[in-house]
């Protein structure tokens, strides 16, 4: 089809004169750093259609000036006729730019479907969104436990290897999410009750350069801490990727005790974003000093806090909400395993003054090191 | 008194000629007054409540606008204060304020102001005059719709000071149904609702009065361009609304009884939800800019002394953007559908595009050899012409599959609609303000302060947003309360301008009362129009005409009907020019 040969034959005419892989000119002022082989197909495309814009924009508005200083009124000057319309001229503007949306069209339309073909060999990644949490489970059933603060919640490290390609499988826990990485210059939605997919290959680290690391944000309206729910991407080479990955199956390994892998999964899992561990309120109760205490629910009713608490508020959670707080938290159920659950009971001990005293040697020493 | 007038049949009338004052003359003592106008079924004067209603919105709008910019300058930071314990500051609105504030700016301004805006004011008061008839078709449903909109309006804003929605005004499931706020989402989707109906009645009323009140010898092609737009408009209006009506019915029942239609743990499907109320939504984006694009047509002509360029062709795009708006409303959801939908959707986008380049440049041919005058009205329209090109073509990287997996969500999107929704739309409806102010309330407004003001909005309004289409393609996520330290410049940027567009607002507000209070009296034909209704005093008279019009030239006919040398502000005209001279 002649579309097809046209927008083949403008697209490599765009890509032969950009052939740096960092945004450079004007296309510096628009992008951020490419992340991705997807990056620079999609920042040549934009291209393409800024500079047709800017030259009819440019076009049309110099005719504008032009016309309202040629033909400024005079008072009493007579009014020249013109033709009231032109065919000639009209079929014209009519037809022109339509070629250029044709080629817009095809073009854009084809490097979509790359971006939703994920190659055969592609390592999975499932990415799960929850608000307002992303968390990530690699194909060895490894889940990241690295964080980092920004503004007052934790938000995850995950890392992808360098060079080949990486498929996100997404599936949402609650309401709509986004998974939007701008380096890559790529999103998808996140829904319910169903998967998506989207993958992608991360570009090659410079010489010497030991890691490089990229944004992800949510990039759907999902509430209260929608413009804090971010991951870093840490764009790994391939061996240092493959230690990474072995590491994350070895969470209760690594000379950890429980009330340290507690600790790692109340950043990593998301609990930060609603519970402080500073006495403050956030959307959810402090845990800070709540073991041992006796809390009171919206019905009257009360209990003290105790492990079969803490165990029902994370797979049950609407089942007894404290008063004074909404019914907001969605449940953990098969996200966090039963060895999990014991390890966060382990350190909501360790930060109440009741439940320090209460923790017993095998919440404190060092878990022997196993698989978990 | 008979008030409709059939076509081709030459009725006798009521003289009007001996009637003193205007529609705005009040027949009594203050309470008389208000009686007077909150029974009325004069369209000139539920027009003008129209008008103050929806002023009033855009202010309520503006201000949650400026309050949303205010909590953009710093991002969130965190700080460690010298007893070792970190805070957060850089936040303005504490908890979930800020959403529910952008939520609620895009409500009121979507619902409460844009659409009504244009259609509702503007259109009920001069729809009639311009095809030289007394009134709408239905004048009893025209004040119904007013006071079914103040409702609902007033119901919207009793459930923000409830403790309000955040949902965005888009009300996307499951967040809507199932957020802790959820009652009040569908007390809010019920003000919706409610407001639904205002728009089906006018629209409903506007589409009966083009058919059957014409004035004796105005063809279809013989109406003003205002008048094409307006019923296109009015099209939209009546089939689409009810789409609007029940999905927010079936929100409401789904989170009621539980139906399972959009709750995917019932079965449902979220993103079902985002197809019916797109449906509905895309074409309120053509309710919104199809008035002002009439309004443009009737601004070019009549401050350049030209006749349009291509009559016809400019009629026609009208009709073919208000079919072609019903099949493109996939385009709002390319990152949530699959590929084959998207692929049909993307392609048809590009087709809507067309109409509107070539009614651009239609304006810009009725330029070429015109006289050109410096009034507000000129301004606005030039103004429209870079703002909405801006906004039209910026839209082509959104339509563009594989551009817009990086731009969907993003500050991209924010600026695209505000330059053609604030850029366009607005722009116009200031544009048609200022033209027909005098004929409105009789008065002149100060051209100088009025074209101060018009700068000011210019400037601002390209400070603003102009950054944001920088900050979207860098990614920044729209609906962010705070963002990464790196977009703090350009956000920076955008809040300095929204300051100098709500000066320029600011200088318009105080040039139409200063009008109102002082300004000088306005003659019947200020600017030169050859439209009917500058065939009426400056203001009309409450029965529009004093006599029965009769068409006898077309409404930019300025090279036939105005013979060389003669001012076309002068009135009455000179007889038409011989048979045989008309150039149509």
């Amino acid at each position: 089809m002649t579309c097809f040969a046209l927008e083949s034959i403008v697209v490599r005419m765009v890509s032969a004169l950009v052939a740096v892989e960092e945004p450079t000119g004007v296309g510096a002022i628009w992008f951020r750093q490419r992340g991705a082989t997807f990056s620079k197909p999609h920042d040549d495309l934009f291209m393409f259609i800024f500079w047709v814009c800017t030259a009819f924009f440019a076009g049309l508005m110099g005719l504008a000036v032009v016309f309202w200083i040629k033909y400024h009124r005079v008072e009493g000057k007579p009014i020249e006729r013109s033709a009231s319309h032109n065919i000639m001229l009209e079929l014209t503007w009519t037809i022109v730019p339509n070629m250029f949306l044709v080629v817009m069209f095809v073009w854009g339309f084809r490097a979509y479907l790359n971006l939703h073909v994920a190659p055969a060999d592609a390592e999975q990644i499932k990415v799960s969104a929850r608000k307002w949490q992303w968390s990530f489970e690699y194909d060895n059933g490894g889940a990241p436990t690295e964080t980092r603060p920004f503004s007052d919640v934790q938000i995850p490290v995950f890392a992808v290897p360098e060079g080949r390609p990486i498929k996100f499988l997404m599936s949402s826990e609650d309401v709509i999410h986004s998974c939007y990485i701008p380096a890559f210059r790529m999103k998808l939605d996140v829904v319910p009750a169903r998967y998506t997919t989207m993958w992608f290959q991360a570009l090659p680290l410079d010489k010497g350069q030991e890691s490089r690391e990229h944004w992800l944000f949510c990039a759907e309206y999902c509430g209260d801490n929608h413009s804090r729910m971010y991951a870093r991407v840490k764009v790994l080479p391939e061996d240092k990727y493959q230690e990474w990955k072995k590491e994350l199956a070895n969470l209760y390994g690594g000379g950890r005790s429980l009330v340290d892998v507690g600790k790692v999964l109340y950043a990593a899992r998301g609990c930060v974003q609603c519970h402080s561990v500073d006495g403050s309120t956030k959307v959810g109760p402090s845990w800070q000093n709540i073991w041992g205490e006796k809390v009171s629910f919206a019905d009257g009713s009360s209990v003290t806090v105790d492990e079969n608490y803490v165990r029902e508020s994370i797979l049950t959670p609407a089942k007894k909400i404290v008063a004074g707080f909404p019914n907001q938290m969605v449940s953990y159920q098969g996200q966090l395993s039963e060895k999990d659950i014991t390890a966060i009971i382990a350190y909501i001990k360790s930060i109440s003054e009741k439940g320090h005293s209460a923790l017993t040697p095998d919440e404190t020493s060092p878990i022997e090191s196993e698989t978990k | 008194m008979t008030t409709i007038t059939t076509e081709g049949i030459s009725t006798p009338v009521h003289d009007a000629s001996h009637e003193e004052g205007s529609y705005l003359t009040p027949h009594g003592g203050i309470f008389a007054t208000i009686w007077d106008w909150a029974t009325t079924i004069d369209h000139k004067k539920i027009g003008v409540m129209y008008l103050f209603s929806v002023l009033a919105a855009f202010f309520l709008g503006g201000v949650l606008a400026l309050m949303i910019r205010y909590e953009l300058l710093a991002p969130d930071k965190v700080v460690t204060l010298a007893d070792g314990s970190t805070k957060v500051v850089g936040r303005v609105f504490d908890g979930n304020l800020f959403n529910h504030l952008f939520t609620l700016h895009g409500a009121v301004m979507v619902f409460i102001f844009i659409i009504p805006s244009t259609p509702a004011a503007l259109g009920n008061f001069f729809l009639p005059l311009m095809i030289g008839a007394k009134d709408v078709a239905f004048p009893r449903l025209n004040l119904f719709s007013y006071y079914i909109f103040v409702f609902g309006s007033l119901l919207a804003i009793a459930v923000t000071i409830m403790g309000g929605v955040d949902t965005g005004w888009t009300f996307y499931t499951p967040y809507s149904t199932s957020t802790a706020g959820s009652s009040k989402v569908m007390m809010m989707t019920m003000a919706v609702f409610i407001l639904g109906f205002s728009s089906i009645f006018t629209g409903l009323n506007f589409i009966v009065t083009v058919h059957k009140l014409r004035a004796p010898g105005m063809g279809w092609f013989d109406m003003p361009l205002f008048v094409w737009a307006i019923y296109a408009t009015a099209i939209i209006q009546v089939l689409a609304t009810p789409v609007l009506g029940v999905t927010v019915l079936l929100l409401t029942l789904e989170r009621a009884f539980k139906i399972g239609i959009f709750d995917p743990a019932l079965g449902g499907d979220p993103v079902l939800y985002q197809h019916f109320f797109w449906f509905y939504s895309h074409p309120a984006v053509y309710i919104m800019i199809l008035p002002g694009m009439g309004i443009m047509s009737e601004l070019v002509s009549v401050h350049c002394r030209k006749p349009i360029f291509s009559y016809r062709f400019i009629a026609y795009s009208s009709l073919a953007i208000a079919g072609i708006s019903f099949i493109v409303w996939g385009h709002h959801m390319f990152t949530a559908q699959g590929e084959l939908a998207s692929a049909i959707f993307s392609g048809l986008t590009f087709l809507v595009a067309i109409p509107s380049a070539i009614k651009m440049f239609n304006w810009l041919a009725t330029m070429y050899k015109g006289s050109v005058a410096i009034t507000t009205p000129m301004a606005y329209a030039l103004i429209f012409m870079f703002t909405f090109s801006i906004g039209g073509l910026t839209g082509l990287f959104l339509g563009t599959l594989a551009v817009d997996m990086h731009l969907h969500d993003t500050y991209f999107v924010v600026s695209h609609f505000h330059y053609v929704m604030m850029g366009g739309a607005v722009m116009a409806f200031l544009g048609g303000l200022h033209h027909w102010w005098p004929k409105m309330f009789g008065k002149m407004y100060n051209e100088k302060t009025a074209l101060l003001g018009a700068f000011l909005v210019f400037v601002g309004f390209q400070l603003t947003f102009f950054p944001q289409f920088i900050l979207g393609a860098r990614g920044m996520p729209r609906r962010y309360a705070t963002y990464v330290p790196e977009f703090q410049a350009l956000h920076i940027a955008s809040t300095i301008g929204s300051w100098v567009l709500a000066a320029g607002m600011l200088t318009h507000l105080l040039t139409f009362v200063q009008s109102l209070v002082a300004g000088k009296k306005a003659p019947q034909n200020p600017w030169g129009g050859l439209s009917m209704e500058w065939e009426t005093q400056s203001p009309p008279i409450e029965h529009n005409f004093a006599h029965e019009p009769t068409v006898t030239h077309g409404p930019y006919d300025y090279d036939s009907t105005v013979p060389p040398g003669w001012d076309p502000k002068d009135f009455p005209l000179p007889d038409p020019l011989p048979e045989g001279a008309t150039a149509h």
